[in-house]
C-alpha cells in the first residue's frame, strides 16, 4: 500500500512519524495491569544482586564471519570495578588469578613457567639508574631499563611474568601499573573491561621476518585502580604459517577478475548502486577463487624453543559511553571515547614450546561441492579448524563448531579468528563441524535461541537439524577424552 | 525522572517501579508489534518484560543502561513467543488464528516503516524512535556492530528511494 501523503517525508520527519504515540489497545493494558497486581501483591520478589554482578546475561562474545573479527562490545552494565575475589600476591601467580576469567579458560597455572630476572640485569638498573633510550627527541617516549621482563615508558610500567606456549599459541601473564589510576573503562558482557594493546611480533626462526603489528584484545582485570593484569594469547599457529606466495597469487588473482570485469578498484569504492553491484560481483567472483589459493600458505616448523621479540607502542582502553544518540551529521559521535598511553616497550622472551598436549587431525577431504577440511587442532584450552576448499568452490562460508551435546563452542574472544574456538568445560569427545554459505548462516541459521540447550530440545528440532538441511559440508570428529 | 524511579523501584518500591514501567509502555508496544504481528502476543511479551525486569532489577548496576536491557529483555519475550508459535505449528497443533489488526496496518508510525524489509525495520525503529546508537542496537538484537551499520544504511538507503529525498551517504 502506497502511503501517498507521506511521499515527500525527509529524515527528520521520518523520526517525527516514529515518535507519534500509538494507541495502545485494551488487551496490552489487561496484561500491564495483571502484571501490576502480581508485583503489587508480593507474589514475585526481586532477586538480590548476583555475586559475579556482570553475568547476568551469558550471550557469547559476538564475531563477525571469515577471518575478520568484529570486537562487539557487548552489553555495558558497570565501570570499572576490580572482580578478583582473591587476595594473592601477584608475582608468579598472575596465571592463578586471572585463568578462570578468560574465554580460553583452563589449567595454565600447573604447566606456566616464572620469566625470571637475570640477576645481572636488575644489578645493572640498580646500579646505574640509567635508562635506556631509543628515541632522544621524544623523552616522554624514552623506554626505561628496569628489567628483561619490566620496563617504564612515561607512565606506564609492563611487566610480563608467567608463560606457557604449546604449538598453537603463546600465553603470557601482563601487568600494566601506572602512577595515576587508570581511567574509567568500558566493561563488556563478560565483565570484563575492554582494553587493547598494539604491538608488534617477531619470532626468530623466522627468516626475512618481517614483525607484524596488530591489536591485541585484551582478557584481564583491574587488581586495582593502578593495576590491570591479563592473559595477552599470541597466536604461533598463524605466526608459523608463510604467506609470501599466497599473497602474491592473491593479487594477481584479484587482478585477473578486475580485468575480467573491465573495472579498477576505484569503481569498485563508488558510493552508488552500480558501485555496490560492481562490488557484489567482485565478491562472488574473488570468493569462488580465492578458496583454492590456501594451497600456497607454507608451514614453517615451530622449533622447541624460539625467541619472541614483543614491540608494544600502544596500551588502550575504552571508555563508558554515555548513550546518547548518534548525531548522523557528527562522524565523531560514532567514535567510542578512549584512553591512550603510548611509548616503547620492547621485550625479548623465551619460548619453550609443549606439543605434548596438542592433538591434530589430518582430515585432507572435500565433497561434492568442493568443500571440506584440511585438518581440526585441539588443545586443552582451543579447538581450531581449518577449511579447505578445490579451485572453483565457493569460499564465501561461515564455519560452525558443535559440541557433543549439539552445543555451539564458544569462540576466544582473544584470538579473533571464528575458526578459533575455546573449549572451555565443554565435553568435546565429538564434534560436529559445519560449513555453511556465509549470507544464509547470517540471514537465516543463527541466532542465539539455537546455540545452547539442544540436548533438552526434542529431536528434529536441534540446531544440529537445522545445519544439516543447508550444510555445505559436514563431519563428525571424535577426540578421545 | 526515570532515573529518580529507577533508583525507588531498586529499593523494592513497587509503585515507583509501576511509573516507571508506565514511560516505557509506548516504546515497548511499538517494538513487540513490529516483532509480533497481533496486539495479543504483544500483550504477553510485554507482561513478561515487565516481570522479568522487576524480578531481576537489582542485577543492573549503571542506570544509564536501563533502556537498552530492558529492550533486550523485550526482544527475546518476542523472539520466545515467535519460537513457541513455530513450534506449535511444526507439532501439527491447530494454532490460535493470529489476527491482523487493521489499526496496527494504518497507524501512521508504523505507515512510515512498511515498504522496508522485516530486518530493516527494527533496527530503524530502535535508531530513530529510541535514539538508540549501533553499538546498542547490536547488543539488544545481538547482531555485529558491522551488520547493524550494514543494515542501518540499508534500509535509509530505501527508505530515501521510496519517499524521494536526499540521503547523506555516510559511512554509519
Amino acid at each position: 500500500m502506497k502511503n501517498t501523503h507521506l511521499k515527500n517525508i525527509n529524515e527528520n520527519d521520518l523520526q517525527e512519524s516514529l515518535r507519534l504515540d500509538a494507541e495502545i489497545p485494551a488487551v496490552v493494558h489487561d496484561r500491564i495491569n495483571k502484571a501490576y497486581r502480581v508485583i503489587e501483591s508480593r507474589k514475585i520478589m526481586q532477586k538480590p544482586a548476583p555475586a559475579d554482578p556482570f553475568r547476568w546475561m551469558k550471550t557469547g562474545g559476538k564475531i563477525a564471519g571469515g577471518l575478520a573479527a568484529v570486537m562487539a562490545l557487548g552489553f555495558i552494565v558497570c565501570v570499572s570495578d576490580p572482580v578478583m575475589a582473591r587476595d594473592l600476591p601477584l608475582v608468579g601467580s598472575l596465571f592463578e588469578k586471572l585463568q578462570d576469567n578468560v574465554s580460553f579458560f583452563g589449567n595454565f597455572a600447573d604447566n606456566a613457567s616464572v620469566l625470571e630476572e637475570p640477576e645481572a640485569a636488575a644489578n645493572k638498573e640498580a646500579a646505574t639508574g640509567e635508562a635506556a633510550s631509543e628515541d632522544a627527541s621524544s623523552p616522554e617516549k624514552a623506554p626505561q631499563e628496569n628489567g628483561l621482563y619490566t620496563k617504564t615508558c612515561g607512565d606506564l610500567t609492563i611487566t610480563f611474568s608467567e608463560i606457557y606456549a604449546n604449538d598453537q599459541a603463546i600465553y603470557l601473564t601482563m601487568s600494566a601499573e601506572t602512577s595515576d589510576a587508570f581511567p574509567e573503562t568500558m566493561m563488556d558482557q563478560n565483565g570484563k573491561p575492554v582494553v587493547s594493546l598494539l604491538a608488534s611480533t617477531g619470532f626468530d626462526f623466522k627468516e626475512d621476518d618481517a614483525p607484524e603489528i596488530q591489536y591485541y584484545n585484551l582478557e584481564g582485570a583491574f587488581l586495582d585502580d593502578h593495576t590491570y593484569s591479563c592473559i595477552l594469547r599470541i597466536d604461533l599457529a598463524e605466526a608459523a604459517r608463510d604467506f609470501t606466495e599466497y599473497n602474491k597469487q592473491y593479487d594477481l588473482m584479484t587482478q585477473e577478475v578486475l580485468d575480467e570485469m573491465g573495472v579498477s578498484m576505484d569503481d569498485l569504492n563508488d558510493e552508488t548502486e552500480e558501485g555496490y553491484a560492481l562490488l557484489s560481483e567482485f565478491v562472488d567472483k574473488v570468493s569462488a577463487r580465492g578458496g583454492a589459493l590456501q594451497s600456497y600458505i607454507k608451514t614453517i616448523d615451530i622449533p622447541d624453543s624460539f625467541r619472541l621479540s614483543l614491540h608494544i607502542t600502544e596500551l588502550r582502553g575504552d571508555k563508558p559511553i554515555d548513550g546518547t544518540a548518534v548525531n548522523t551529521d557528527d562522524p565523531a559521535s560514532f567514535e567510542i571515547p578512549q584512553y591512550i598511553f603510548e611509548g616503547n616497550w620492547d621485550f625479548e622472551i623465551p619460548v619453550t614450546v609443549d606439543a605434548s598436549r596438542t592433538v591434530t587431525l589430518d582430515i585432507n577431504e572435500t565433497n561434492e561441492n568442493g568443500v571440506g577440511l584440511k585438518s581440526v587442532t585441539k588443545t586443552p584450552y582451543e579447538l581450531t579448524v581449518q577449511e579447505l576448499y578445490n579451485e572453483g568452490a565457493d569460499s564465501d562460508c561461515f564455519l560452525v563448531a558443535l559440541d557433543a551435546q549439539g552445543n555451539r563452542l564458544p569462540y576466544n574472544d582473544s584470538s579473533g579468528d571464528t575458526n578459533n574456538f575455546a573449549i572451555q568445560d565443554r565435553d568435546i569427545s565429538t564434534v560436529d563441524i559445519y560449513i555453511l554459505d556465509y549470507v544464509q548462516y547470517m540471514d537465516e541459521l543463527k541466532g542465539e535461541e539455537n546455540y545452547n540447550n539442544n540436548e533438552s530440545k526434542p529431536e528434529g528440532e536441534k540446531w544440529s537439524d537445522l545445519l544439516d538441511k543447508h550444510a555445505k559440508y559436514h563431519k563428525t570428529l571424535h577426540f578421545d577424552k | 525522572m526515570t532515573e529518580h524511579l529507577l533508583r525507588k523501584a531498586k529499593k523494592g518500591d513497587p509503585d515507583a517501579f509501576c511509573s516507571l514501567m508506565d514511560t516505557q509502555t509506548q516504546s515497548m508496544y511499538k517494538i513487540a508489534r513490529t516483532y509480533l504481528k497481533n496486539d495479543e502476543d504483544a500483550a504477553d511479551a510485554i507482561q513478561d518484560t515487565i516481570l522479568s525486569c522487576y524480578e531481576n532489577l537489582l542485577s543492573l548496576k549503571n542506570n544509564r543502561y536501563f533502556k537498552t536491557w530492558l529492550t533486550r529483555i523485550l526482544i527475546n519475550k518476542c523472539r520466545d513467543i515467535l519460537s513457541r508459535k513455530k513450534r506449535m505449528l511444526c507439532s501439527d497443533t491447530i494454532p490460535e488464528t493470529v489476527v491482523y489488526e487493521e489499526d496496527y496496518e494504518t497507524a501512521e508510525w508504523n505507515q512510515v516503516l512498511a515498504p522496508l524489509d522485516e530486518k530493516y525495520r527494527l533496527i530503524l525503529l530502535l535508531y530513530y524512535m529510541e535514539g538508540f546508537n549501533t553499538r546498542e542496537i547490536g547488543q539488544i538484537l545481538n547482531l555485529s556492530v558491522s551488520t547493524v551499520k550494514t543494515r542501518l544504511q540499508r534500509g535509509r538507503q530505501l527508505l530515501a528511494r521510496e519517499y524521494h529525498y536526499p540521503i547523506k551517504e555516510e559511512h554509519a
